[in-house]
């Protein structure tokens, strides 16, 4: 089993990989075992209201991040940006902030006394604040820069020879970008899509800053497990389950579809 | 491969080196609405016992599931009754404690001018609530049906600071929240629920374990300068 075309596995590798692995599983698998599988028929019309929300929002929140997101990564690769070491220093930084702390920037900017929110709700009568827009806005804060470091690794990775080849053959860059860069790229924007949706689906702490926490309107999973915890910590471990069930299911279809689907044969 | 192995066992051995000695500290697990006496009352304490006070601060219910979850602890506070029966056999003798104050919490100065729970009701305001699920929410809750009034409200907070930012930050313009929360918080003022309405939160408090750091810390808080202390910042016998 260990054995592969370019021989036997070294031991400490598979003992380390065992681990990983494990760390990985076990807490899913005790969360799983434990839970108050009698209790899933008790679910309501929230938990359903909230999953809805969550699938919605985070998948409205990948087509922003793909839309959005592959635009700056090829720019942070491609074209001649100044300061663009720092750019995407920059860019990462929702990584390394807790949630909470982008969500109070959110709020700054888009709140309703914020630099931008103000005069939206002033000029269109529009309030983020307790609207599934802010939800969106919230997860793109945070996983935006998965799929810009994705697509920007994507780039550094490529054999620069096709686009040069491209470009010698007497095409423009956008026609480049549009026939050599982005079919070479898809892997990565699948893997970056994946990763966003993954992160927008688990995102807590910006959304219910910035978002609020309404059933029906902002009160996604996170949230309402959050709010669970403190009420009923049984009901929080089966809506963990029915999260983690959920959007199982969902990667699972995309990677058999999508995936293999956008993946370039070599 | 053995770069590896010694990275791991670097790791752990960092990780070994990162607890801390307790034997000098007394842990309180108390519940998040009284944040606000906290820093005093363990400065206080130190001052005369030389002891470190130690706050894990959270959700009623959640800090009850700690417990039960085997956290070390000295002292628990919580803001209703049910959250300090959940914490289990690791609890000890259960005594009421001090107690707060439902109001209604505006920004500073009343800038909507906002007179009682009907306004909430009745006025097109951006109102926030905590959930019905945590000790806050239950109370707002009480208040509501005591008053006969429903309100629409934009969020309903998981915690009674989340309530108290929405406020502050201009979010809301209005929200249910402990006398406590207003006196802390420089943007924050507090309005009477209205209509002869009072409802107020009984807190309860238990020594975890037999901890007798904690029985001592307890009773400093009753009867000692712990007890001007939570006077000072809004909390009642």
């Amino acid at each position: 089993m260990t054995e592969s075309a370019l021989g036997k596995s070294p031991k400490a590798v598979l003992v380390l990989a065992t681990l990983a692995a494990s760390f990985i599983f076990l807490p899913l698998a005790v969360l799983i075992l434990r839970a108050p599988w009698a209790d899933l028929t008790k679910l309501d019309q929230p938990v359903a209201e909230a999953l809805k929300l969550t699938l919605m929002t985070a998948t409205i929140t990948t087509v922003l991040a793909i839309t959005l997101g592959v635009p700056l990564g090829w720019v942070l690769e491609r074209a001649s940006v100044p300061g663009r070491r720092y750019l995407r220093l920059l860019i990462t930084a929702p990584m390394l902030l807790p949630p909470v702390v982008g969500g109070l920037a959110l709020i700054e900017l888009l709140g309703r006394q914020g630099l931008l929110g103000s005069p939206i709700e002033s000029l269109f009568g529009f309030r983020f604040f307790g609207h599934p827009a802010a939800v969106v806005v919230a997860q793109l804060f945070v996983s935006l820069p998965f799929m810009v470091a994705s697509v920007s690794s994507g780039l550094q990775a490529m054999d620069p020879s096709h686009e040069l080849a491209a470009a010698t053959l007497g095409a423009d860059q956008s026609h480049t970008l549009r026939r050599v860069t982005l079919p070479l790229l898809r892997p990565s924007i699948a893997a970056g899509a994946a990763l966003t949706w993954a992160r927008a689906v688990g995102e807590l702490g910006a959304t219910l800053t910035f978002a609020g926490s309404l059933p029906g309107s902002t009160r996604t999973m996170p949230t309402a497990i959050l709010t669970a915890l403190e009420g009923d910590p049984a009901q929080a471990r089966l809506l963990s389950l029915v999260l983690l069930l959920f959007s199982g299911i969902v990667l699972f279809a995309l990677r058999a579809r999508w995936v293999s689907a956008l993946q370039v044969k070599p | 491969m053995k770069a590896f192995v010694a990275s791991l066992a670097i790791a752990l051995i960092g990780l070994a080196s990162c607890g801390t000695d307790r034997s000098n500290e007394v842990t309180v697990m108390a519940a998040s609405s009284l944040r606000v006496a906290s820093d005093e009352l363990a400065e206080a304490y130190e001052q005369q016992s030389g002891l470190t006070v130690r706050f894990n601060l959270g959700g009623s219910q959640a800090l009850a599931a700690q417990i039960v979850g085997g956290a070390s602890g000295d002292l628990l506070l919580t803001a209703n009754q049910i959250s300090i029966e959940a914490g289990g056999k690791r609890v000890d003798a259960i005594q009421t404690f001090v107690s707060n104050e439902l109001v209604i919490l505006v920004a500073t100065g009343n800038p909507k001018q906002i007179k009682d729970l009907d306004d909430l009701a009745n006025r097109d305001l951006v109102v926030v609530i905590a959930d019905p699920s945590v000790p806050v929410g239950a109370y707002t809750q009480t208040a509501l049906i005591e008053a006969g009034v429903s309100l629409k409200p934009v969020s309903l907070e998981p915690s009674v600071s989340g309530v108290a930012t929405r406020i502050a930050t201009g979010d809301a313009d209005a929200g249910l929240g402990y006398r406590t929360d207003a006196l802390s918080n420089p943007d924050l003022d507090a309005v009477e629920l209205g209509s002869g309405i009072i409802v107020r939160a009984q807190y309860f408090a238990s020594t975890i374990d037999s901890s007798d750091k904690g029985s001592t810390f307890l009773e400093w808080l009753n009867d000692g300068e712990g007890a001007l202390i939570l006077a000072a910042a809004g909390f009642t016998p």
